[in-house]
């Protein structure tokens, strides 16, 4: 790998603080389960005398339900229950959602998408269940389907939920499900001071980030306690039982213990509260059996979620000189049926959509408009990919009209290292970011100078670069609430270290890096912390992993309950050893005097002596220290609460959305087969400021792993569906995600370590970025081969043949 | 002679019957009484699939695996000849084949994945009669020959008159293929394979199989095409070949040949592309399967 690392980082951390693990390519804290066939997921747990659920979906986008004849399928042996609407409403509160309340859990009279839940069935095996779900009748009277913002917003256009337009207390206006804005400066007339003005509309596409494991469940409830314990393939095991409770009538969070299994991947659609929870929670208490439901493939295409297509029609007004003054921007969302998350895409996206650009004039005008399809909801980049596929082409095309190079107009328009911390146009509280060096160091590694301008390569490919940047949230206030985190360390008489949090682990890794975080604070080896994670009745408070957010705010809340339990360490030590607590350093499994090693003692024996607590090797009460006295804890506790954090202005749409921001750049070169519009990817280059990185190896991973989404969805992948609403596609063989041989094996990635003074290591958010620039370098590395602007996505060869062929470039 | 046995349903498999007969009677005779409502399992990589999906009509299956001597890929009097165990693997991989008739290795070696050609039977391919499946153009482009037995009889069937659309075959549904076998390419003759795949290892949107033999003066004396994928099945595009035949193999002829496919072929409108789409990704498949077909019949094969 030609991989850098910029390693003169500054230090954040207390001095005292031992470095052996932070930093360091550690192996993933669970893969060597994972890869030897260990890992235990949803669908590998089994429980005595469970049932399994499955649901009757609709056939149709928009119809009225007229009946649901359940009785054949309750006649089939091993079929205990099946349930319609009228069985579970009163013990729900409807409709509900995160963001907006605009779900049933069961379609009551009518449908809106194919592949909502309309009954459930429970047998004592999924094969009968099924057959049993099939022999369900539901009798449809179809409605009018809208399936594309331009239908729903038309003033005749079928209605999605007639009843909420109809609510007065409800802001859904006719398809209209959300409104938004931002202002910043001359809002009004944001391009009054362009010398030259760009505008052109994109769209993104709709698509799946197709999690290996689909989503699913294990509902227990206890009749005896009136409690449920639901083990479920989530993000957000204590926010689920947040907002379970809010669903479910008769429960409280407290009677809801979520407990995560190991989670096959989540990338944002294993965030909501989904019908096939609410459903096995009550069915568990009616049966008072444990109940199973996970979701097959094909349910995961109709009805797992997936990402909101966008059309943004936007203008960048730009000086002669190459300064961008101002940018304009319609954006419409595609949400689907219910909003789910879709109103935080749209409105983090259009807050954050000036990207890491310093851009004095924005209008953004925003709406989330319903239709007859699958909802969507949160997905990797959270609405930065859409935004950013429509900033960066507009950006290289301001930067063609005015005849700049566009890596100089993007240098000329970034916030400088030097006058941070800073507030961003928009908002954002920027701190310590090197975007310059981003640009300049991913410009020089992709050799810009030498591709830019297009060529024709020896076999008769042409080839062209492009870039996009990054300046992504970690973290979402408005969409939480808050931002915080607590986190459990403790030590048991041993000295082996067990982390609490309510971190999920979705096979990222933000375990292993708080691990390595805790295990240089308390200075043992990192072998001797465990983890453990998102269990409601074990690990205390927190939100779970989405936004980058975990080893942010996690991480940050892990490290200071470490040090708390540092604290007590070095205060036993000082008193075995006789030294001040404070000349003490732990590392490497011992506590010793920093300038005098050989003073000390291992950790191992300090544990055993501060567990048992005896006045045969502590002295007496009287004789310690007063923080010795009334039992020594070995937990440590730590919460982290970010305060920089805003809520978004709802008459602005500006406000500091987030904790942290990453900044950043990546180029593509691509070769575009004029005989088949075929796209090859043959370089890739990214440089981020992260932070200080945790892991090297786990960063590269995520680094990989976003841009290979990225380019999965820039080149491959889409929903698509016929004007009635079917999905046409919805299959792992006719959904076309990228394989290991599409797409080449990402090697030049640099990290900037520039620390944010505000976490505990100087951690940023990582996962999530790369991914955001890639359909929109792509596009424009595409324009640089070809000459054609692509304003729509995905760029699959049976959308860029005829466009070469309508510009005379095919060739055969 | 064949020696009528009884059916052996031995397993129970998700609701299926389950046969794994031992020799090619014992599995000609199941065909023979159950052939109706029976699939056959060799690799599976159809099958299974379709029975995950639960589409298919079947509710028994039979297992070949275990059939002795038939995974062989040998040439035998100016043929090659692949036995209905062979992998894809086997062909892609057979010195027979790179010698003898490379466009078989060509269209194995990119057969779905790794998996898939390490599993899946070239012949349980040709059976098969999957509109998308790669095999199935090669056996129509080059006249293969399928040799097919039931309980009472061995017949062999013309590859160029196999198919008759959505995976409809001359093969009743008693019949097991045993064998297919492929001719020898002589000096002057050569053969190509392209395709389109969306990603690497999905079903193909386009194929096209074309065939050269050159006169001794260098024209072009015979020629065939064939497409796969964009219709009900392999598709012979004759007038697209007979504007080669007689002809330099110029570029131009070359060209001239594939334009004529593409105006010829009747693609339909679906999520992979439009009819327009893929008559112009045709045209350049066409373009380079013959650019393959006439380099290999001018180094000899």
């Amino acid at each position: 790998m030609s991989k850098q690392q910029q390693r003169g980082k500054q230090e954040t951390a207390s001095e005292d603080r031992s470095t052996e693990w932070v930093g360091e390519r550690v192996n993933s804290y669970d893969g060597s389960r994972f890869v030897s066939g260990h890992g235990r997921y949803v669908d590998d747990i089994q429980r005595p005398d469970m049932l399994h659920a499955y649901f009757v979906r609709s056939q149709f986008s928009h119809a009225k339900v007229l009946d649901v004849d359940t009785s054949e399928a309750e006649a089939q042996p091993g079929v205990e229950l099946v349930w319609t609407h009228d069985d579970i409403a009163d013990q729900v509160n409807e409709p509900f959602g995160y963001m907006l309340n605009d779900e049933e859990v069961l379609a009551s009279d009518r449908v809106t998408y194919a592949g909502q839940e309309i009954a459930v069935v429970v047998a004592d095996d999924r094969d009968t269940a099924q057959d049993a779900a099939d022999l369900v009748d539901v009798e449809y009277e179809r409605l009018d389907t809208v399936t594309t913002v331009e239908e729903a917003l038309e003033d005749d256009a079928p209605l999605v939920h007639p009843d909420l337009d109809a609510d007065p207390e409800n802001d859904t206006d006719g398809n209209v499900a959300w409104t938004g804005q931002v202002e910043v400066g001359n809002y009004e007339d944001p391009l009054a001071d362009a010398d030259v003005v760009v505008e052109e509309t994109f769209d993104t596409n709709k698509t799946t980030p197709a999690p290996m494991e689909p989503h699913g469940c294990i509902a227990d409830y206890n009749p005896a306690t009136g409690k449920v314990e639901l083990v479920s393939s989530t993000q957000m095991p204590h926010l689920l039982s947040v907002e379970l409770s809010e669903v479910l009538t008769e429960f409280e969070q407290r009677d809801i213990t979520c407990k995560l299994p190991d989670v096959g991947g989540g990338f944002g659609i294993k965030l909501d509260p989904y019908p096939f929870e609410i459903c096995s929670v009550l069915l568990s208490k009616a049966t008072q059996r444990p109940v199973k439901h996970v979701l097959d493939r094909l349910e995961e295409f109709t009805a797992g979620r997936g990402r909101a297509p966008e059309t943004l029609e936007g203008k960048i007004g730009v000086t002669e000189d190459g300064d961008i003054v101002g940018l304009d921007v319609d954006l419409l969302q595609n949400t689907g049926a219910a909003a789910a998350y879709g109103v935080a895409v749209a409105y983090s996206s259009a807050n954050c959509g000036q990207g890491p650009y310093l851009i004095p004039n924005q209008h953004w005008r925003t709406k989330v408009v319903y239709t007859n399809e699958m909802p969507t909801t949160a997905v990797r980049g959270f609405g930065d990919p859409q935004v950013t596929f429509m900033r960066e082409q507009l950006i290289e095309m301001a930067a063609e009209e005015i005849g700049m190079d566009a890596v100089e107009l993007r240098l000329q328009n970034s916030p400088r290292q030097e006058d941070m911390p800073m507030r961003s146009d928009a908002g954002h509280i920027w701190r310590n970011a090197d975007q310059i060096t981003c640009l300049e160091k991913t410009r020089e590694m992709i050799n810009w100078d030498e591709h830019r301008g297009g060529s024709k390569t020896r076999d008769g490919k042409l080839r062209g670069v492009g870039m996009g940047t990054i300046m992504k949230r970690g973290g979402n206030k408005s969409a939480s609430g808050g931002d915080f985190d607590e986190a459990v360390v403790k030590m048991n008489r041993h000295g082996d270290v067990t982390v609490l949090t309510a971190i999920a682990s979705i096979g990222q890794g933000t375990e292993t890096g708080i691990n390595q975080m805790v295990a240089d604070t308390l200075g043992v080896p990192i072998d001797r912390v465990d983890a453990v994670r998102g269990d409601t009745d074990a690990t205390p408070e927190g939100l779970g992993v989405w936004a980058d957010r975990g080893t942010i705010i996690g991480g940050s809340a892990a490290a200071r309950a470490a040090e708390e339990l540092a604290d007590t360490l070095k205060a036993v030590a000082g008193h075995m050893l006789e030294v001040d607590p404070d000349d003490l350093r732990l590392e490497g499994g011992r506590a010793f005097v920093a300038d005098d090693p050989e003073t000390g003692m291992e950790l191992d024996e300090l544990a055993n002596v501060a567990m048992l607590g005896n006045p045969e090797t502590l002295g007496t009460e009287a004789e310690r220290p007063e923080e010795l006295r009334g039992g020594i804890s070995l937990v440590g506790r730590g919460k982290y609460q970010s305060q920089e954090v805003e809520f978004v202005d709802p008459e602005t749409g500006r406000g500091n959305v987030a904790h942290s921001y990453t900044f950043g750049a990546l180029a593509i070169v691509v070769d575009v087969d004029p005989g088949t519009g075929e796209i090859d990817v043959v370089d890739v280059a990214i440089c981020e400021d992260v932070g200080n990185v945790i892991n090297p190896t786990l960063v590269e991973g995520q680094v990989q792993g976003a841009i290979i989404q990225g380019l999965g969805e820039a080149l491959y992948e889409e929903y698509v569906y016929d004007r009635n609403g079917n999905l046409m596609n919805g299959s792992m063989i006719d959904y076309h995600l990228p394989t290991a041989a599409d797409v080449p094996l990402v090697t030049k990635i640099e990290e900037l370590e520039n620390p944010d003074p505000t976490t505990s290591h100087g951690q940023k958010g990582v996962g999530e970025c790369p991914l955001v620039p890639t359909p929109a370098a792509l596009a424009n590395a595409v324009y640089d081969a070809t000459g054609i602007r692509f304003t729509e996505l995905p760029l699959a060869p049976h959308y860029v043949l005829p466009a070469l062929d309508e510009a005379g470039l095919r060739e055969i | 002679m064949l020696i009528p046995v009884a059916p052996q349903w031995e397993t129970d498999v998700q609701g299926l019957k389950y046969a794994n007969p031992e020799t090619v009677e014992e599995a000609c005779t199941l065909l023979r009484d159950h052939g109706e409502d029976a699939a056959i399992l060799s690799g599976g990589q159809s099958l299974l699939p379709m029975l995950r999906q639960r589409v298919g009509s079947y509710d028994k299956v039979i297992d070949i695996n275990g059939l002795p001597d038939l995974e062989y890929v040998r040439e035998t009097d100016g043929e090659i000849r692949i036995g209905c165990l062979s992998r894809h693997v086997d062909v892609a991989s057979s010195s027979v084949v790179e010698e003898h008739c490379p466009i078989l290795a060509d269209v194995a070696a990119e057969i779905g994945d790794v998996q898939v050609r390490n599993r899946g039977t070239f012949c349980g391919a040709v059976a098969h009669a999957d509109p998308s499946g790669d095999p199935p153009v090669v056996a129509t482009l080059l006249d293969a020959t399928i040799v097919a037995r039931n309980a009472d009889e061995k017949r062999t069937l013309s590859g160029s008159s196999f198919y008759h659309g959505f995976y409809e075959t001359d093969l009743s549904k008693d019949e097991l293929v045993t064998e297919v076998r492929f001719p020898v390419l002589s000096a002057g003759e050569g053969a190509g394979f392209e395709k389109y795949e969306p990603t690497e290892g999905a079903y193909p949107v386009a194929t096209v199989g074309a065939y050269l033999s050159l006169a001794d003066d260098g024209r072009i004396e015979n020629a065939t095409l064939v497409t796969g994928a964009l219709e009900a099945g392999p598709t012979p595009m004759d007038d697209a070949a007979e504007v080669l035949e007689d002809r330099e193999p110029t570029d131009d002829v070359l060209t001239e040949a594939a334009e004529q496919l593409g105006e010829d072929t009747m693609p339909v409108d679906d999520f992979e592309g439009s009819a327009a789409f893929k008559t112009n990704i045709s045209k350049k498949l066409a373009k380079d399967a013959l650019q393959t077909a006439l380099d290999r019949a001018e180094n000899e094969r």
